[in-house]
């Protein structure tokens, strides 16, 4: 783990460079949240710029008990949802497989005829394109995930985050981390395989 | 034979397959439909490792800098002001106790003849006139202030991002 105390301190002496340290060293964590998060593509960049001015402000609060990133990016977090309340976007909004009975899905698993080979893990001379139009595919069912949801799947698989870590970010009880992370890779099978199965009849 | 459900399976994801629980694990090892359903969930999660390929402007950094910058400018911009404004008042208020201001009325009663003086359409004495221009003075000040100020804070607006 990075030690930034000389960076912080450094910054709260009124050395405005050094920021950039920390700006550089995070952006792809801010980044990541804001544009799973907004979809606007207009107001990402903004609001970007407006975390990091937040964080800026509010560096002499940093605890050094905690890291530095879990904490950018629980305001990262934050801001992207007083942004997502004020213009009313979807949040948490659940589809119908949140109330669905967990048994239930051993019985639709039938139907899925769902394979590994999906993801095109097999050398063959088509595996660029396929894992291309694979990636596609996932990128738009991600899309269409609730923005928390889609957070979440980002810090858990991307950023390798714990679920305490997720749960410190976005202020849910662990328990409900884990379940959302359970629901949106459902929801993500759920999507692609009905793509999947759709592509595969209209062929 | 009662397959695994679709939370145990993914409960079996991120556990490396020794800590697997048991009864999933002996499952797992006779069912091949379930291993299936295993890799297909392997295969996303591998996936989803790989950071999507989103990213600001490139002149991102320097945007948060300079909107830092100028925001701190402004704050030291009106901290001066305010201490200009707070020298002048209590100058005002010290010189009050240690100066005789008679001279004053003086310059007043000199500055009224002198305005008297000059042709203008405002109708009144000397002293009406130097009140209304001194009102006028002030209205110019005030605009110029409000100006100064929207222009301050169109300074520390966000920078719009380059591309």
């Amino acid at each position: 783990m990075t030690d930034y105390r000389p960076v912080i301190e450094a910054v709260l002496k009124g050395n405005l460079d050094d920021f950039k340290i920390i700006i550089d060293a995070h952006q792809a964590l801010v980044t990541q949240i804001v544009f799973r998060m907004i979809q606007n593509p207009a107001d990402r960049e903004e609001l970007g710029q407006e975390i990091f001015v937040k964080i800026y402000k509010n560096l002499s609060g940093f605890q050094f008990n905690a890291k530095l990133s879990t904490w950018i990016a629980r305001i990262a977090y934050n801001n992207c949802v007083n942004y997502l309340k004020k213009k009313k976007a979807m949040l948490y909004t659940d589809f119908k497989i949140a109330d669905a009975d967990p048994e239930d899905d051993e019985a639709s698993f039938f139907e899925e005829s769902i394979s590994a080979d999906y993801w095109s893990t097999t050398e063959s001379p088509d595996q660029p394109l396929i894992r291309r139009e694979t990636s596609e595919a996932l990128s738009r069912s991600m899309e269409s995930l609730p923005a928390v949801y889609r957070t979440i799947v980002t810090l858990y698989h991307v950023q390798e985050m714990s679920y305490q870590e997720i749960s410190g970010i976005t202020n849910l009880p662990e328990g409900t981390v884990k379940s959302y992370l359970f629901r949106a890779r459902r929801m993500l099978k759920e999507k692609l395989l009905s793509q999947y199965h759709h592509e595969d009849l209209s062929v | 034979m009662n397959h695994l459900t679709d939370r145990e399976i993914q409960d079996s994801l991120s556990a490396d397959p020794q800590s697997i629980k048991e009864p999933a694990r002996a499952h797992l090892l006779t069912c091949e439909l379930c291993r299936e359903r295993l890799a297909w969930y392997r295969g996303l999660a591998l996936r989803l490792k790989e950071p999507p390929a989103v990213q600001f402007s490139p002149a991102f950094a320097e945007n948060v800098l300079r909107t830092i910058q100028t925001q701190n400018e402004s704050r030291l911009f009106w901290f001066e002001q305010a201490l200009t404004g707070g020298c002048i008042i209590l100058g005002i208020i010290l010189a009050s106790v240690y100066i005789d201001w008679s001279f004053v009325k003086t310059w007043i009663n000199q500055a009224a003849a002198l305005v008297a003086l000059i042709p203008s359409p405002i109708a009144g004495s000397g002293y009406s006139k130097l009140g209304v221009y001194l009102i006028f003075i002030a209205v110019l000040l005030c605009v110029f202030k409000i100006a100064d100020r929207i222009w301050t804070r169109q300074r520390v607006s966000y920078h719009k991002p380059i591309y």
